[in-house]
């Protein structure tokens, strides 16, 4: 007994090294690393086939903070590099090769496509960032006019890493219910699942800085359309009941008199009906978005000489006829130019209609003629710091 | 036959089904019940549960019908003296050698899930060496051992189970979860047969039972181990459609992996959260794994009535073997294969044959035929 426990322990004794030994394989330390913090993905200049890819570093030194020198002018925080390549992970192992260290994809979080990219499909790009394991499906995937790269060259002034200050303008942008919050996981599930499209973030870059132009609507994989900054708040609110931003309508009546509401509170309820059955017998199903908005009034520039409830009664109106035409000028293109189906209609339909409306109908051709109407119940309840 | 000791514990007991079931299976869960049902992939969990639910009410009645003796001893007598001892080899034999794939299986799983998700450059061979050095160690001691590092485990397994799922709701749409028909009832069969195979490990109940204390609620045990699991599971697969839809759980190859990748917040007090999960769960494979293969390596030590010592060389020999096997599948699509295979394998030692001896058992005290009234002794 004591002799085969004697023997055991000189066998673990052995063994302890080679059970620590396995951590050596991929044992790696932060500084043996080269974490990149956004990718930006572009046709090549030289061959239209090949992909260029941007990639941004921070040089750990030079931000300030971390040691006695620091500070300097921002660009200096960053390196960016550019290579190119017949695919992504060709480009990258193209770039691997100017590194010193292994590149690190663990810590990226922006992805940016340009437009014309986006436009032409963007599956075989993905394929790679979906088999690497690094990658985060939290990451922002983001559509740049122009070229991928610029967006990561900005010099934003108010934040050392270009990218930190892309990631919180989104950030933000999503908290404050602006800017949806739509990450490449989101992407995924949408190009998978088979009741809606995806859609990404559509940003423009100058050299300073960088301004939220709207989405970009998919198609499958493909880009096809775009929403400017209205169309996709009013697409929040009716899809993720996120408030949007302010809402600027002209007085009528007035020369040059205009009104600002902003919404604090949204709530959306989306009845799907039977809708009588026409003459020709087909889709006989009505969506209804019931939208209501509460906010304030945050300015008024020009005197509506009205009595307080009168001038309530009267912006109410004002403000539900503006958002209901918003409304309309979102699912105009998105039903007859694009017919891209981004704001979950058909999950909800596939949900609660499957066998009376789904299993007969093309969803990803029908959407494109399913009667969709939304209602605005607008409930001012404040004027600011002013009584009228 | 020597005398058993008799301590675990209903808690034990409990920790002990608990942690083998929960195991590799969690990870790949979403998907394998999603693949034919879809949405209603949950419904698959709960299916799954309920056969085993039978299969474990039969463990139970034979661990009470015969207390402190392990199937080993047990089947001899269900079938009569001299027909039960020769028909004990072969389902004997087909239990440890389930035991040893099921083992070897979810060993690869685990090395897969670590290698293509983390430790890229470590060897595979590595992984496997690591864990089956620690559960050689685990099978160097006594039962009363495995039960108290169940126990002992076991709030790593409890906790983050429920957890992660509950917390990946923040992300749900529940719309993916509708809507609520099933196409056809052959597939919901089908799901459900499938989804059992990660429900096995509860046929070791077989063999710990005959630990348990007397006075040891033996029901209670297998209820509230096989209701957790099935909970924890059921949590899962709801989590998985509800955040990623069924259509994405079919692409990704961990999808409850992906799932503790997308839950992290901004504002949360963890970031990062897989990693963490990771080292969590490699405690709970390593209890499935070192159940399994304890329950092996003590079948054969019972079998062969040796003591200690022989429980311990087998353990050392047969871990080569194991390791060989581990590494048989040539790429990720034979290992899932594999598990197919084992999982039509794995009905007869985990459902047929408890039920079936179950029912014998059963049918022989109604008859009235007690032929045998002492607890313990042999053939």
């Amino acid at each position: 007994m004591a002799k085969s426990v004697r023997c055991f322990i000189r066998l673990i004794v052995c063994l302890i090294p080679i059970i620590l030994v396995t951590g050596c394989w991929d044992r790696r330390e932060l500084e043996e690393r080269t974490s990149v913090l956004a990718i930006a993905i572009d046709r090549a200049e030289t061959n239209r086939e090949h992909y260029q890819l941007t990639v941004q570093i921070p040089i750990p030194i030079k931000i300030a903070g971390s040691s006695g020198k620091g500070g300097g002018s921002n660009s200096d925080a960053v390196k960016i590099m550019s290579v190119t390549g017949r695919t992504v992970s060709d480009a990258a192992n193209n770039l691997q090769m100017r590194l010193n260290q292994r590149l690190f994809l663990g810590h990226t979080r922006v992805l940016a496509i340009s437009e014309d990219i986006a436009k032409q499909g963007i599956q075989d790009i993905m394929d790679n960032f979906r088999r690497e394991p690094q990658i985060r499906r939290l990451m922002w995937p983001i559509i740049v006019k122009g070229k991928a790269s610029t967006l990561l060259e900005i010099k934003p002034e108010l934040a050392q890493i270009p990218v930190v200050f892309l990631m919180d303008l989104v950030e933000n942008g999503s908290k404050m219910g602006t800017i949806p919050d739509q990450t490449l996981g989101d992407y995924f599930n949408q190009t998978s699942n088979k009741t809606m499209e995806p859609f990404m973030n559509l940003v423009e870059a100058s050299k300073k800085d960088v301004t939220w132009k709207g989405i970009g609507v998919f198609r499958g994989h493909k880009m096809i359309g775009q929403l400017d900054r209205e169309q996709t708040w009013s697409l929040l609110q009716l899809r993720n009941e996120k408030k949007g931003g302010d809402i600027i309508i002209p007085l009528p009546n007035t020369e040059d008199g205009y009104v600002t509401f902003r919404p604090h509170f949204v709530k959306k309820k989306l009845h799907i009906d039977k809708a009588k059955a026409n003459s020709s017998g087909a889709s006989s199903f009505v969506a209804t978005y019931h939208c209501e908005l509460q906010g304030d009034i945050v300015e008024l520039t020009e005197n509506m000489k009205v009595s307080p409830e009168k001038f309530i009664l009267q912006m109410q109106a004002l403000i539900k006829k503006e958002m209901e035409s918003r409304a309309k000028k979102m699912l105009q293109p998105l039903q007859k130019q694009y017919n891209s189906d981004i704001l979950k209609l058909g999950l909800t339909l596939r949900a609660l209609h499957y066998r009376d409306y789904w299993e007969t109908h093309n969803w990803k051709e029908d959407f494109r003629d399913f009667p969709i109407r939304v209602v605005y119940t607008i409930k001012l309840r404040r004027l600011g710091m002013e009584m009228q | 036959m020597e005398n058993q000791q008799r301590n675990i514990s209903t808690w034990q007991l409990t920790s002990i089904l608990i942690s083998t079931m929960i195991g590799v299976g969690i990870l790949t869960i979403p998907r394998t019940s999603t693949t034919d049902i879809h949405q209603m992939g949950w419904l698959g969990t709960i299916t799954g549960g309920m056969i085993a639910a039978i299969a474990i009410a039969s463990i139970v009645y034979l661990g009470k019908q015969f207390p402190g003796t392990t199937y080993v001893d047990y089947i001899p007598k269900v079938f009569g003296h001299r027909v039960g001892t020769v028909l004990s080899y072969p389902i004997i034999l087909l239990f440890i050698f389930f035991q040893f794939i099921n083992a070897g299986m979810a060993a690869r799983g685990f090395g897969e899930v670590v290698v293509t998700s983390v430790l890229q450059d470590t060897p595979l061979e590595a992984i496997l060496i690591t864990l089956f050095i620690m559960v050689l160690f685990l099978c160097c001691h006594e039962v009363e051992v495995v039960a108290r590092v169940n126990e002992l485990l076991i709030p790593f397994i409890l906790v983050p189970v429920f957890l992660i799922p509950l917390a990946s709701f923040m992300n749900a749409d529940w719309y993916n979860l509708l809507p609520f028909h099933i196409d056809s009832w052959k597939e919901v069969g089908k799901t459900s047969l499938h989804t059992f195979s990660v429900f096995t490990g509860y046929e070791l109940l077989m063999f710990y039972f005959a630990f348990a204390m007397p006075g040891a609620k033996l029901g209670i045990a297998g209820g509230t181990g096989l209701g957790y699991t099935i909970a924890a599971y059921f949590l899962t697969v709801v989590a998985g459609i509800s955040v990623f839809g069924h259509e994405e759980l079919q692409r990704l190859i961990w999808p409850t992996l992906e799932l503790v990748k997308t839950t992290q917040q901004s504002g949360w007090f963890l970031e990062r959260l897989e990693s963490a999960f990771l080292a969590i769960w490699v405690a709970s494979v390593f209890t499935t794994i070192g159940n399994m293969y304890y329950a092996m390596i003590f079948s054969l030590r019972l079998w062969f009535r040796q003591g200690i010592r022989f429980q311990r060389i087998s353990a050392l020999v047969i871990t080569v073997p194991l390791y060989y096997f581990a590494l048989m599948p040539q790429n990720i699509v034979e290992l899932f294969s594999y598990t197919k295979k084992m999982t039509k394998f794995g009905y007869f030692p985990t459902i047929v044959i408890p039920i079936l001896l179950a029912l014998i058992q059963w049918i022989r005290v109604k008859l009235g035929s007690r032929r045998e009234n002492s607890k313990k002794g042999g053939t």
